[in-house]
């Protein structure tokens, strides 16, 4: 497996030492990207102060928190795994079940290593340190419970995908960009608190597209509780990550009945 | 051990074998009467196509076997079926003598698909760095992948393009290096679906000769489609014709010429536009000005007879009698199924 990453991430980094400034273009439009999608929520915070009762500091905590979990699920979504839609829907799967290796290691392997991942790891790391020097807490539990979230919140970014993506094995076609929309949403939903969000709202960003769990929630429990609360994301992550892996497989069965009979080149391989 | 089914040859001597393998699709009516279109909304009407039905199917080791077929005839199903992307409805596919789907990450490791107009070259990387990749999925051994790399950058010659990235080739240049990659992991079975598809001639005629060398020095099996049957009749020692499903014809390229008997076409230029008249055994086609095209079956007539007929009716300048090609022949068959 090792060996396999290894050849993934050279792959990833060809074009940056090959390319010339073709690479550099490329990380600069994932920066510009990544950027966006966090103004909103630093403006808000800079500009009022605090927003309910999250303070500047919260908010940066939050924002940081969101971008390194984001970018942790980029390490193994690069490419259009993360975009499993579009795999599906453009017929390109095969090129993965034809593989000798397990679905999910031929998925892991093809993504990991791409362009995104520095960009967004680099920005989200940096915004955690910064938020983490207001409002970190000295217990090495802390430390640990904090890892495990951010870890659960990249998985649940995968999980959030994938589930919505299981959709374009019964429409390929309509369904083709639903995880552009979905991928939008999270990235968009996530850096911002629920404070003043109406009852429906926040039962769909905490149930069947969990942007709140992937920050709010998480950034939340992280500031102000103690003990097993901290673990209470990660146990919804766990639940919400098996439902999605049944789901999954369902729809793979179905592919293995019905295939896709459409296919594309557009965006296969990077 | 010995084969009960087929006498004479061990089980370990078949490759690919598929049992009355039935698989049908739904597909999805629209409704031409747009005002009420709506009820799409509630009730849609689905037609069911037949791709297989109760095929069988049987490939020994070291065969090069041509799958013929119109379009929708059942040929891209059969092939997914046999990469194991695919599931039977009913009946068996045993290949290698494994189950394609259930056992599929130990199956793919001993077989090559190639589909037409599909790439499995990273696109923007160097045709290169495909071939590393491949090794290190395939988990292929330096001394193995040293010597595979060797004989294929000579057989496909890869050298002039080796370095270059893979969306910068033209597409005879890419089918040649996808073909090379498939062939890396040294596999049992070789899947070709459209090989040719939209390669020009010189790039169509180089394809067909590296597939057929293939055969030829490796022994390696082969089981390949295309819409372009002269391409497959270059190929295949052994033809199998399915149409609506169906297996319509197992055997070699003679017993399917056999099939519509010896049919000759001739070609007759004439010094007037009006077709000349001949015995009603003889099928006119058609005229381009002077030129008169005709079909007859080499057997029940005597050229020299034809040529005097022709000959007391209008000034011969120029003649040609040669076989029919396969495609026409497959057109005759093709339209003897569709009416039976």
């Amino acid at each position: 497996m090792l060996d396999m990453l290894k050849t993934s991430m050279r792959l990833g980094l060809e074009p940056i030492i090959d390319g010339g400034g073709r690479g550099l273009v490329w990380m600069f439009g994932e920066l510009v990207l990544a950027v966006s999608a966090i103004v909103p929520s630093l403006a808000m915070a800079f500009a009022l102060g605090r927003v309910g009762d999250w303070t500047r500091q919260d908010l940066l905590f939050l924002v940081g928190f969101v971008l390194t979990a984001r970018g942790l699920a980029q390490v193994v979504g690069g490419g259009n795994i993360l975009m499993i839609s579009r795999k599906i829907g453009r017929g390109q799967l095969d090129h993965n079940l034809l593989q000798p290796l397990p679905l999910w290691k031929s998925l892991v392997v093809e993504g990991f290593g791409s362009l995104d991942l520095i960009v967004s790891q680099l920005l989200g790391v940096g915004c955690l340190c910064w938020g983490l020097s207001y409002v970190a807490r000295p217990e090495p539990a802390w430390w640990f419970a904090l890892i495990v979230n951010i870890v659960c919140a990249a998985g649940l970014v995968i999980a959030t995908q994938y589930l919505w993506g299981t959709l374009t094995f019964y429409a390929p076609q309509s369904a083709e960009e639903i995880n552009t929309i979905t991928d939008g949403a999270i990235s968009q939903l996530s850096v911002l608190p629920l404070n003043g969000a109406i009852p429906f709202v926040r039962a769909v960003l905490t149930s069947i597209l969990p942007a709140a769990m992937i920050g709010a929630v998480p950034a939340s429990y992280m500031l102000h509780a103690y003990g097993w609360r901290l673990y209470t994301m990660p146990l919804f992550a766990l639940a919400f990550g098996i439902i999605t892996i049944v789901i999954f497989r369902q729809g793979l069965r179905h592919y293995g009945k019905y295939s896709v009979s459409r296919y594309s080149s557009f965006g296969h391989r990077r | 051990m010995e084969n009960t089914v087929f006498p004479g040859i061990r089980a370990s001597d078949i490759a690919v074998r598929l049992d009355g393998v039935c698989k049908q699709y739904k597909q999805r009516q629209g409704r031409d009467d747009t005002p009420r279109s709506w009820r799409n909304l509630f009730s849609r009407q689905y037609k069911t196509i037949t791709a297989l039905d109760n095929l069988d199917l049987t490939i020994h080791r070291g065969e090069t076997v041509a799958y013929a077929g119109p379009n929708g005839a059942g040929k891209s199903t059969t092939i997914k079926l046999i990469a194991g992307l695919l599931t039977p409805d009913s009946g068996t596919v045993t290949s290698l003598g494994m189950n394609p789907f259930s056992d599929r990450v130990r199956y793919v490791r001993n077989i090559a698909v190639v589909f037409g107009q599909r790439t499995e070259l990273w696109w923007d990387h160097p045709v290169s760095s495909s071939f590393r990749w491949k090794k290190s999925i395939w988990k292929i051994d330096d001394e193995i992948y040293s010597r595979q790399i060797g004989i294929l950058r000579e057989r496909f010659n890869l050298a002039p393009i080796w370095n270059s990235l893979a969306r910068d080739l033209s597409l005879g240049q890419r089918m040649r290096a996808d073909l090379a990659l498939a062939l890396l992991p040294d596999p049992q079975l070789l899947l070709l679906d459209e090989p040719t598809l939209g390669l020009d001639v010189e790039a169509r005629m180089a394809m067909l000769r590296y597939i057929r060398d293939l055969n030829a020095n490796t022994g390696l099996t082969i089981l390949i489609t295309s819409h372009n049957t002269s391409d497959l009749e270059e190929l295949g020692q052994r033809v199998v014709l399915v149409a609506q499903g169906t297996k319509r014809f197992d055997g070699s390229f003679r017993q399917l010429r056999a099939q519509v008997g010896d049919v000759r076409d001739m070609c007759v230029v004439t010094d007037s536009s009006r077709h000349p008249q001949v015995p009603d055994t003889i099928a006119y086609d058609r005229s381009e000005g002077r030129a008169h095209y005709y079909h007859f079956m080499a057997d029940e007539h005597n050229i020299m007879d034809i040529i005097d007929m022709i000959g007391r009716q209008c000034r011969i300048l120029d003649i040609s009698i040669e076989r029919t090609s396969i495609d026409n022949i497959l057109t005759q068959l093709y339209r003897r199924y569709n009416s039976a």
